[in-house]
């Protein structure tokens, strides 16, 4: 086997840890604790582009708070475009129920001024022409797409997984936002200052990151979700739409791992698009901050309680010994799944920094990245699926 | 492995496989832009590996000449080839592609590394020959695709242009029969003509085990072949609307200042200010003889006039001057999305290969970052040389 250590890429990480100091170790039971603003730097023996991840929490306390980001996010990826734009570098965006990606695919030799042009624009006062231009695709966005009833019922789901208490008064229409106002807003500080300190990971060719390999690296797990207030079972919100979505927020059981979780959602996914049939118009699953599946589906009135009841029996059968020879049918498709998402350095980069978002250490977030290598058995995913039950379920549309 | 252990190992393996000859040659290189060897076997096909370490997958591409340039009969091979090989590639999840891509038919199929043996018996079904049952299918779909094409006046510029450019005269090809695309399979699948590209932490003996052997017979039937003449297109008058078209050739697309240049057109498109008409731009398949158009939809004649000769102002270097650091920068920002990827990597390696290895995804990548405003002159010249308005409204 090769490589040669490339002397560029080698310098450009090198320059990077320089700049950012040495990952200051912070023991604590788990491993090395990132500092704020510094980068966890993964090595990649084979890589012909580096990736720079930026992340910020997804923003979940108010729909005003998800606007504003959202605003502020197109604002801040058009002025990375523009900062980037003589280099070659590309910069995507991507956002989930975790965290808000800003993801730059560069030359490694590269790498270090991207890093360094992403500081400095996540530490900088937003244009106010990027920022006006950004606000107002997003009222053009809201006045096509506000009222329709699948915008509706992602309102009501996200004010639902952040707790609004059987409430549920996120699904209101929301009003065109004071264009002034959310510009005015986003311009008062930095997203830096606005967001904190963004989460950053860099993806590179050389041992610019020592694993320490002999260190048994503990499981990160995923649940951990703070006490609440218990939501009710199953929620009806009516309304006059003709489609029927079905939200459903399964609890893991103790002791998963982020994951033996993320296996289980692409197992279910699988299983569901194997049974999709013409009244399952799509579904969408992910992990949401606080650890819990989330299943959206969405599908013609006189099926909706019929796939309800299929969604249930398929995490059931994932997780019964009978259902067992699915389970090892299917897990092929997912370990492809897997090591295709984490195989190019924009999707290691990516897994890494929700790791982090969702509070593993360095080492832990890095071994995320690298999961592909080291895969949960079939007989421990059976198990995690068996102990996963249902946490609450909305239901709306259907007059 | 270095280089003289591959060497070594192939040496072995030759000896060991009577169907093989000792011709080989093997470059090494410690650029992941560079594949590690390029192969080439007498009688067999063209083998570029890249030996990869930490990750996970392996990718396996395959591309052959697109012998005859009948776009429609690939469409049905493929077709076919996809079929074939997609229940194999989805139990084991790999990501199965199939197109005309750079002037050739091309396959890829990415995968878990541990699921390599059948990975290798995918892309053995991908390259097989085509069989006559359940070709009905595919050649009722090319059926459609044609007719519906030929409806709307950007599909008859698809039409039109593919005929003159790949078939050498204006109307559009003719769907083609069965015999046909058997025929393309036996020319263009010839296995001393494939090119069989792998991006994985795999030993050498399981490339040549897997791969070496798939494909038709060596050397494609002698003959020139069969084309058929274009059928010329009628189309009714729009009742509504004044069409206006114009196409060019791109000329050789693995040109970096050509993918600029065509970014660069694309941005001032859009960009510009056309009062009164719809403009946009037709792009037909990105290979060594691409082509893009430009259609212009006005309620009035002299409206469509105007907004297709600012189109085509934008065609020169002034017209140009305001766009093409952008185009430059999104070709650059395209190619570091592709090689970022196992598929993009592939599919690179195999655009810029070239057999004397004069050209690879490094020397484009090189071109990309210096390139400056006067590499564009060119490729505007061939463009302007090859300007061709079809009609597309009566």
């Amino acid at each position: 086997m090769r490589r040669r250590p490339d002397p560029l890429g080698t310098l450009a990480l090198a320059a990077i840890a320089g700049a950012f100091g040495p990952l200051h170790a912070q023991e604590s039971g788990s491993g090395l604790i990132r500092e704020p603003d510094s980068p966890l730097l993964i090595s990649r023996e084979w890589l012909p582009v580096a990736s720079v991840t930026m992340a910020f929490p997804a923003s979940a306390r108010s729909n005003r708070e998800a606007l504003l980001a959202q605003a502020g996010d197109a604002a801040l990826l058009a002025a990375l475009r523009e900062a980037t734009a003589d280099q070659p570098v590309r910069v995507t965006y991507d956002r989930d129920a975790t965290g808000r990606y800003f993801i730059a695919t560069a030359a490694p030799e590269v790498a270090e001024s991207v890093l360094e042009t992403m500081r400095r624009a996540s530490r900088t006062t937003l244009p106010t022409r990027l920022v006006d231009e950004a606000v107002s695709a997003l009222r053009r966005d809201l006045a096509f797409r506000g009222e329709l009833p699948r915008s509706q019922f992602d309102r009501i789901m996200d004010a639902h997984l952040r707790g609004a208490g059987g409430t549920l008064d996120g699904g209101s229409p929301v009003a065109s936002p004071d264009s002034a106002g959310l510009a005015a807003e986003i311009t008062t500080g930095s997203p830096a200052s606005r967001w904190g300190p963004p989460t950053w990971v860099v993806v590179g060719n050389e041992e610019a990151f020592p694993t320490d390999e002999s260190r048994a690296i503990p499981p990160f797990l995923v649940v951990g979700a703070p006490a609440r207030p218990p939501e009710p079972l199953l929620t009806r919100v009516p309304s006059d739409a003709v489609t029927h979505w079905t939200g459903s927020v399964f609890r893991f059981p103790s002791q998963t791992t982020l994951l033996e979780a993320f296996f289980v959602r692409l197992l279910l996914e699988e299983l569901l698009e194997s049974r999709r049939d013409p009244d399952l118009f799509e579904f969408d699953t992910g992990i949401d901050a606080l650890g819990r599946l989330v299943v959206r589906l969405s599908t013609s009135a006189e099926m909706s309680g019929s796939w309800e009841t299929r969604l249930d029996e398929a995490i059931l059968r994932l997780g019964s010994e009978d259902g067992g020879v699915r389970l090892d049918q299917l897990l092929p498709r997912v370990l492809s799944r897997w090591s295709r998402e984490l195989a190019p350095a924009p999707g290691a980069g990516r897994a890494a920094a929700e790791a982090l978002l969702r509070g593993a250490t360095e080492l832990q977030a890095a071994s995320f990245a690298n999961s592909a290598a080291s895969l949960p058995s079939a007989e421990r995913l059976r198990a995690v699926a068996r102990g996963t039950t249902l946490e609450s379920r909305v239901v709306y549309g259907g007059g | 492995m270095p280089a003289v252990v591959c060497l070594l190992c192939i040496a072995a393996l030759i000896g060991a496989s009577p169907g093989f000859e000792t011709d080989t040659s093997s470059r090494s290189s410690d650029d992941p832009l560079v594949p590690d060897s390029v192969l080439t076997i007498p009688s067999g096909p063209t083998l570029i590996l890249e030996r990869t370490a930490g990750i996970p997958v392996v990718g396996i591409r395959v591309s052959a000449p697109l012998d005859p340039p009948w776009p429609g009969a690939a469409r049905i091979l493929v077709e076919q080839a996809l079929d074939r090989a997609r229940s194999r590639a989805e139990a084991i999840g790999a990501e199965l592609w199939g197109g005309v891509q750079d002037g050739r038919i091309a396959f890829h199929a990415i995968a878990d590394a541990r699921y390599a043996d059948e990975l290798a018996w995918v892309v053995r079904l991908l390259a097989a020959e085509p069989e006559a049952i359940g070709a009905g299918g595919a050649i009722a779909r090319e059926h459609a695709r044609l007719d519906q094409l030929a409806e709307t006046p950007r599909g008859r510029l698809v039409l039109e242009m593919e005929g003159r450019v790949l078939g050498g005269g204006g109307g559009a090809l003719p769907v083609p029969a069965v015999d046909d695309v058997r025929d393309m399979w036996r020319r263009s699948h010839a296995r001393d003509r494939l090119r069989i590209l792998v991006l994985g932490d795999l030993p050498l003996h399981w490339v040549f085990s897997d791969l070496s052997r798939i494909g038709a017979p060596p050397g494609p039937p002698a003959g020139a072949p069969f084309m058929p003449p274009p059928r010329t297109l009628s189309f009714p008058e729009s009742p509504l609307y004044t069409w206006s078209a114009a196409a060019f050739s791109l000329g050789p697309a693995h040109d970096p200042a050509v993918l600029a240049a065509a970014a660069a057109l694309r941005v001032g498109l859009v960009r510009s200010e056309m009062p009164n008409a719809a403009v946009n731009m037709v792009e037909g398949p990105n290979d060594r003889s691409g082509w893009l158009g430009i259609t212009v939809r006005a309620a009035r004649r002299r409206d469509a006039d105007a907004a297709m000769a600012s189109a085509l102002a934008l065609m020169t270097e002034e017209g140009l001057d305001a766009w093409w650091t952008m185009g430059a920068a999104t070709a650059r920002s395209d190619f570091m999305a592709a090689a970022s990827t196992p598929a993009g990597w592939l599919a690179l390696s195999d655009r810029y290969h070239a057999d004397d290895g004069s050209t690879n995804a490094r020397t484009a990548l090189e071109r990309l970052t210096t390139l400056r405003r006067q590499d564009l002159a060119p490729v505007l010249e061939q463009f302007q040389a090859t300007l061709f308005r079809p009609g597309i409204d009566r």
